[in-house]
């Protein structure tokens, strides 16, 4: 009994040791880890990841400087604003997920593991709510479908307006070059070539909104890093957008296109699963557009906002998203799919 | 469902962001004291003091209708920002400083109304005006360009489309008009995204409303604070009705941030797409005949929804590179009697 007694005291002291040492790592994480990302990683004895994070923020804040800088000194020149651009989302990405990732992974050293293999359809039904100062519209019905024939997707998704005619509907194909398909992949990562059109009509307002897009999109498994259960996706792309006027001309216009996100994935994809990010979204011609505020900085920059992908069942699931930019976009959808074959 | 509704407005309250200067704009031409009170119809121009006896307004438009009511036989009235040849419909002239004028009004039975005019009101003969925007932090140089405004007879007056001011200070508004004095016609702005980074909007205390209208020979002129990268919706609402009134008119529409970049991928338009289309298709439908923007540091020639579009945003700021452009502002010509723009040039100072 004495010894029963012994052996679990050490126990509890190790339990409780593990947690001294994940606080004092965590709180290294946040501070000094804001200015030296991977410290809460180096303080847990994760050099190697400790490395790379700083690295990447590294990076993240030559790229944030080089395309700022590029900006600021050519006063925003038409010949060099878009790939200014692009480096500065690519580096405020890299070196906001590099804090995000180290926090995260010496907090819980992971709670989920990645979808290794998708089924061949999934399915959506929902609804969004959309609060723009601009427009009268609110309530939208949202439906579309994931269809995955070997390394190619099709994507349609509709948004139809509840009550009003607003109505968007969106077609996305993709490659997968790389990553998980209907056939198992090693880990959460992928990347594709994604070819989009857009067609988005306001018949109150009397115009439409066209687009073609083309754009590269990835998403990195930081267990490649030692911090399991959690991710980064980024893209980048070009939309090419056509407005039509009802009695009028119309315009051509085009769009760079960027997005990054950190995430992390709760539980086992066998089981009750989910996948929870927040993210950047570049574009503007979406619902939620780009971000507004009160002072100086409007309209350059695009929207945040956060999403999560929970699989209740083998065959059922729910999406919940919000976003803020120009607008206010918040909503829920039910999903289901075929079986994986596992 | 209701109280998904309630909360998401709430929330959203967040997007309202140019709704304060909206509602700032309703108050902008009213003042009122346990001795005077002055109402100027449109809130065509602002109310800079007030005291027992003495008025000192700016105008925003050529011919505001100012309303006086006081315990006294008469008011000194001082009007900054009008044509040189401008009139009080009442009063006598005391003081003549070319844009700023003073008047002695007498009040009848302790009130009068009080309009400004022009020799040339009536005329439906073609006449110019110059647009110049984002002088910023480059106040120091702006006498350049107000020296070439000056060589040209032609120019009756200058819309400015904000960006007046590097962060709108109320220092920055007050050098800005100094250096304003060196200019021989008024000058009616609008406001830019740089003058809200001061710890309040002092752009509409000193100058006036952020949206106007007014009609000068009969040509339109609607000026729109589009400085967050939006328009408020009660603005919107004022830009229908303006749209209305000036539909069997030629009509000049002029913001600061561009409903579009002509540049797509720069973005240095509206932050939603939608909304852009939303006000330029609104345009286009009641027969918009110009538009002219700022925020973009260089000259643009483009169309949006066929309406001639113009960025002229040479005042002096960080100029855009690699354009070969420089320091610029424009000229428009416009003719009532043909009912249209006969042209746009560009001014090069450097």
């Amino acid at each position: 009994m004495r010894t029963a007694t012994l052996v679990l005291a050490l126990l509890l002291a190790a339990r409780d040791a593990q947690a001294d040492d994940r606080a004092k790592a965590t709180a290294a994480a946040v501070l000094p880890g804001a200015v030296v990302h991977g410290a809460g990683s180096w303080v847990a004895g994760r050099r190697d990841t400790a490395r790379t994070l700083l690295y990447a923020e590294l990076v993240g804040i030559g790229a944030m400087g080089a395309g700022f800088g590029t900006l600021y000194a050519s006063g925003g020149s038409r010949k060099i604003a878009a790939p200014a651009i692009a480096t500065a989302i690519v580096g405020t990405g890299l070196f906001v997920v590099s804090w995000l990732a180290d926090i995260e992974g010496v907090a819980t050293d992971g709670l989920g593991e990645p979808r290794r293999v998708l089924p061949p359809i999934e399915a959506s039904l929902g609804v969004r709510f959309v609060e723009h100062p601009a427009f009268a519209y609110r309530t939208f019905v949202t439906t579309g479908f994931d269809l995955r024939l070997g390394r190619v997707r099709v994507s349609p998704e509709g948004w139809f307006g509840a009550g009003h005619a607003n109505e968007r509907l969106r077609l996305e194909t993709a490659y997968r070059f790389a990553g998980a398909t209907t056939r198992r992949s090693a880990d959460g990562s992928f990347v594709d070539l994604t070819l989009a059109g857009v067609r988005h009509a306001f018949p109150p307002e009397r115009f439409t909104m066209s687009s073609a897009e083309v754009g590269v999109s990835g998403r990195y498994d930081l267990a490649r890093i030692d911090l399991p259960g959690s991710f980064v996706d980024g893209s980048i792309g070009v939309a090419f957008a056509r407005h039509d006027y009802t009695g009028a001309a119309s315009d051509a216009t085009e769009q760079l296109l960027a997005r990054w996100a950190y995430g992390v994935w709760l539980g086992r994809p066998s089981s009750t699963w989910a996948e929870v990010s927040a993210f950047y979204e570049h574009r503007h011609d979406g619902f939620a557009g780009g971000f507004v505020q009160p002072g100086l900085f409007s309209g350059v920059l695009g929207s945040f906002g956060g999403r999560a992908l929970a699989w209740l069942t083998e065959d059922l699931g729910a999406i919940a998203e919000a976003q803020v930019g120009a607008a206010i976009v918040i909503g829920a959808s039910v999903v289901v799919r075929q079986r994986v074959v596992r | 469902m209701r109280r998904i509704l309630v909360t998401l407005a709430v929330v959203s309250s967040c997007t309202h962001v140019a709704e304060e200067r909206t509602r700032a704009d309703e108050r902008i031409g009213h003042a009122h004291t346990a001795a005077i009170d002055v109402d100027v119809d449109d809130g065509a121009a602002c109310v800079r003091s007030i005291a027992p006896g003495v008025i000192r307004l700016r105008a925003q438009t050529p011919a505001p209708v100012i309303r006086i009511r006081a315990n006294a036989e008469r008011v000194r009235v001082t009007i900054d920002n009008v044509l040189a040849d401008a009139t009080l419909s009442i009063g006598t002239l005391v003081e003549d400083a070319g844009c700023t004028k003073t008047w002695d009004v007498p009040l009848a039975a302790g009130a009068a109304i009080a309009s400004l005019h022009t020799p040339d009101e009536a005329s439906r003969a073609p006449y110019r005006f110059a647009l110049l925007a984002d002088v910023q932090e480059d106040i120091d140089r702006v006498g350049d360009i107000y020296a070439r405004m000056n060589a040209d007879p032609t120019i009756r007056f200058v819309l400015f489309s904000g960006d007046l001011t590097r962060r709108g200070t109320e220092a920055e508004l007050l050098e800005f008009e100094r250096r304003e004095s060196e200019l021989r016609v008024p000058l009616y702005a609008t406001l830019g995204n740089h003058e809200l980074g001061a710890d309040e909007v002092y752009f509409q205390r000193l100058f006036g409303r952020g949206n106007f209208h007014f009609v000068f020979r009969d040509v339109a002129f609607t000026l729109l604070d589009s400085a967050s990268a939006t328009i408020d919706p009660r603005a919107f609402g004022w830009l229908e009705t303006w749209l209305q009134r000036g539909r069997d008119l030629p009509h000049v529409v002029a913001m600061h941030i561009p409903p579009f970049d002509p540049v797509g991928t720069r973005n240095g338009a509206f932050a939603s797409r939608a909304e852009a289309s939303k006000v330029v298709a609104a345009l286009a439908e009641a027969g918009v005949d110009l538009t002219l923007y700022g925020h973009i540091h260089s000259f643009y020639a483009y169309e949006n929804a066929g309406i001639p579009a113009y960025i002229s945003g040479g005042g002096g700021a960080v100029p855009e590179r690699l354009d070969g452009i420089g320091r610029n502002y424009l000229t428009v010509d416009v003719d009532p009697a043909a009912r249209r723009v006969l042209g746009v040039g560009v001014v090069r100072i450097d």
